[in-house]
């Protein structure tokens, strides 16, 4: 397959040149049909589909950079430029990610493929980014850089980034959830939502749930009916979608829905197994004690903390929240937050300076 | 530089690299804020829902599908002002305004002052309660507490501490006349808060039933020529605390219900 994808690339110089353009797929399928005959591989319909399916490029270099400039709150220029816009594949699994890119240029729509000037020119890509490479047509990924005359747009940071692949980028994104909240734009999902997009609740459903999960597995009294109240957040959330106020971050006011969701859970519980009378001891399953001198999991550590003290510091280490955000979130003041998140610290010192001498559990247990 | 200031970079950043210089430093040196850097920093696993799972909520909200109108809070704001505003009008029409003839200017415009400050104050927390996730410049949940501290505040200072002989039967009078003007003013703000305010509908049950209760102490500052203090802190005040706390008592039902329908 590396062979194949090595010869896969020159096809699309050729085609440039001899202005015969097809899609990628078709390109990589005649460049897999032109190896194995080279290599005199019987290629039957079982192999060639999985050896389709297998064909799968590796992150552009700059997909890595993007994600970090996003991780450092930065918003780099970026363009997707293999995948058509009307691809249904990306529209219909992959749009949250779409919504990240600034500039979709379609190959397909001007039928030059990336090596050809056209491909860039003819696709509409804003005035005040030149390509300053002069392999920029050697390169599968072309960096661009800002051209200082033309003015930068608001949101452009320190540098221009060209994102090739959106499946790839999209890939990328979910190994790295901070990162993902950023890229994804909630915002025009939920207004989409609000205005009864088709699509909007996919992509929302797609973006959120994990955080939310998240947030619900980190609170020990409703944790084992974590799915449970993810449904019937999302239940909530369409409820009262017209309570969400356009151009308001998204992120805290799910979590506050959330968090509500959280509590009816677990005065539900409460109240169910306070009516419920033990028919039998079941011995608890021993925990794994973690040994001495190692670090605790992140669950462990906020475990010996309170619930209002858990809550901020899960929201902010976890689901990335801002300290205003948690303080949206909770409905509290920025200040109580601040003071809230400062004495969980103080209390995970505690905590951590004890570890040695008692061990975690008892530790634990002892301080709930 | 101490751990205290770790603790605040901790707050203020996530990533490491981003910590000034001098907390960098600190980390280098102190084993504690290594390991509490490190295990708040460490990754936490994903959890994921299975595709049926999601597919499944998607459809139901897929089903229930329409557009809405995104909530409009300073429409709202008005709308309970004019609420307030008109109820006041209306029993001050009725019952007349006498007290304004025997108060001072002073004791008029502070009362009335402090009055209408409370409300604008208390509008615009629940107008941010309808609304989950804004941001509270104070505490929803100490607002009540604070502007009725506030009030018995201001009174105390303007007014006087007098024995009345009559003192039980002149407060019954005042709390007779006040209270129905609060319980029924709760009635539409009710009917505009409900589109929101699902958060804590035990607290905005409390700050609904302030609100609706200033409307019964602002007539009764405006019509009652009693100018006593313990009179007016009892028989005026006494009906916002008393129309607060039958708010709290309704929200902590509705809040019950709604974990009840929760449940079904």
């Amino acid at each position: 397959m590396r062979a194949g994808s090595r010869i896969a690339e020159r096809p699309f110089w050729l085609r440039t040149m001899s202005r015969r353009h097809s899609e990628c797929r078709q390109v990589a399928d005649d460049a897999l049909v032109f190896v194995a005959k080279a290599r005199k591989v019987e290629l039957t319909p079982e192999t060639h589909a999985p050896l389709m399916e297998a064909h799968k490029l590796r992150c552009w270099p700059d997909v890595p950079a993007a994600i970090r400039l996003f991780e450092k709150g930065r918003h780099p220029y970026c363009v997707s430029v293999q995948l058509d816009r009307k691809n249904s594949r990306c529209r219909n699994t992959e749009l949250p990610s779409m919504a990240c890119f600034d500039h979709v240029l379609s190959t397909n729509s001007v039928k030059v493929c990336k090596p050809g000037p056209r491909a860039w020119r003819d696709n509409g890509l804003p005035a005040w980014v030149k390509s300053a490479d002069a392999s920029k047509y050697r390169n599968k990924v072309s960096r661009f850089r800002h051209d200082p005359d033309m003015g930068p747009p608001k949101k452009l940071a320190d540098t221009v980034t060209v994102v090739a692949n959106p499946l790839l980028m999209a890939s990328a994104l979910r190994e790295n959830a901070g990162a993902k909240q950023s890229l994804i734009d909630l915002e025009s999902w939920m207004v989409s939502h609000q205005r009864a997009g088709p699509e909007a609740p996919r992509a929302l459903i797609v973006a959120l749930s994990p955080a939310l999960l998240r947030f619900f597995r980190s609170q020990i009294a409703i944790r084992e009916q974590a799915d449970d109240l993810l449904q019937e957040t999302w239940m909530r959330i369409h409820r009262v979608r017209h309570t969400y106020r356009p151009g308001e971050p998204v992120l805290p006011w799910v979590y506050a829905i959330a968090r509500r969701v959280g509590i009816d859970g677990y005065r539900r519980t409460r109240r169910i197994s306070s009516h419920e009378s033990a028919m039998e001891v079941v011995p608890e399953k021993a925990a794994p004690v973690e040994a001495r001198n190692t670090l605790p999991a992140f669950d462990t550590l906020v475990a010996a903390l309170p619930e209002a003290q858990r809550e901020v510091v899960t929201m902010m280490k976890v689901g990335g929240l801002s300290l205003e955000e948690v303080a949206r979130a909770t409905s509290c003041t920025v200040g109580a937050v601040k003071q809230k998140a400062h004495r969980a610290y103080e209390r995970l010192r505690k905590l951590l300076e004890t570890q040695a001498a008692e061990g975690w559990k008892g530790r634990i247990d002892e301080l709930r | 530089m101490n751990c205290g200031d770790v603790d605040q970079a901790l707050i203020g950043e996530s990533a490491i690299a981003h910590f000034p210089l001098d907390v960098q430093e600190h980390l280098r040196s102190c084993k504690l804020c290594q390991e509490i850097v490190r295990a708040l920093s460490a990754p936490v696993p994903s959890y994921y829902s299975s595709p049926a799972t999601l597919s499944q909520i998607e459809q139901k909200l897929v089903a229930d599908l329409e557009a809405v109108r995104p909530l409009m809070p300073a429409g709202y704001a008005v709308v309970l002002g004019a609420i307030f505003v008109s109820f006041l009008a209306l029993a001050v029409h009725r019952l007349g305004a006498f007290a304004i003839t025997v108060m001072s200017p002073l004791q008029t415009s502070a009362m009335l002052g402090a009055m209408a400050i409370s409300t604008g104050v208390l509008i615009y927390s629940l107008v941010h309660q309808m609304v989950p996730g804004s941001l509270h410049r104070v505490s929803p949940r100490l607002l009540p507490i604070a502007i009725l501290s506030s009030l018995i505040g201001v009174m105390t200072v303007l007014f006087q501490f007098q024995h009345d002989a009559d003192y039980w039967l002149r407060a019954l009078v005042c709390l007779r006349a006040g209270t129905p003007i609060g319980f029924l003013t709760a009635v539409p703000f009710w009917l505009v808060l409900r589109r929101g305010a699902i958060i804590s509908p035990t607290m905005t049950g409390a700050t609904t039933g302030l609100l609706s209760g200033l409307v019964g102490t602002s007539v009764l500052e405006i019509h009652c020529p009693n100018l006593d203090a313990w009179h007016i802190l009892v028989s005026h005040l006494g009906i916002a605390v008393l129309c607060s706390m039958a708010g709290l008592t309704l929200g902590r039902g509705a809040e019950r219900c709604s974990t009840d329908r929760t449940q079904k």
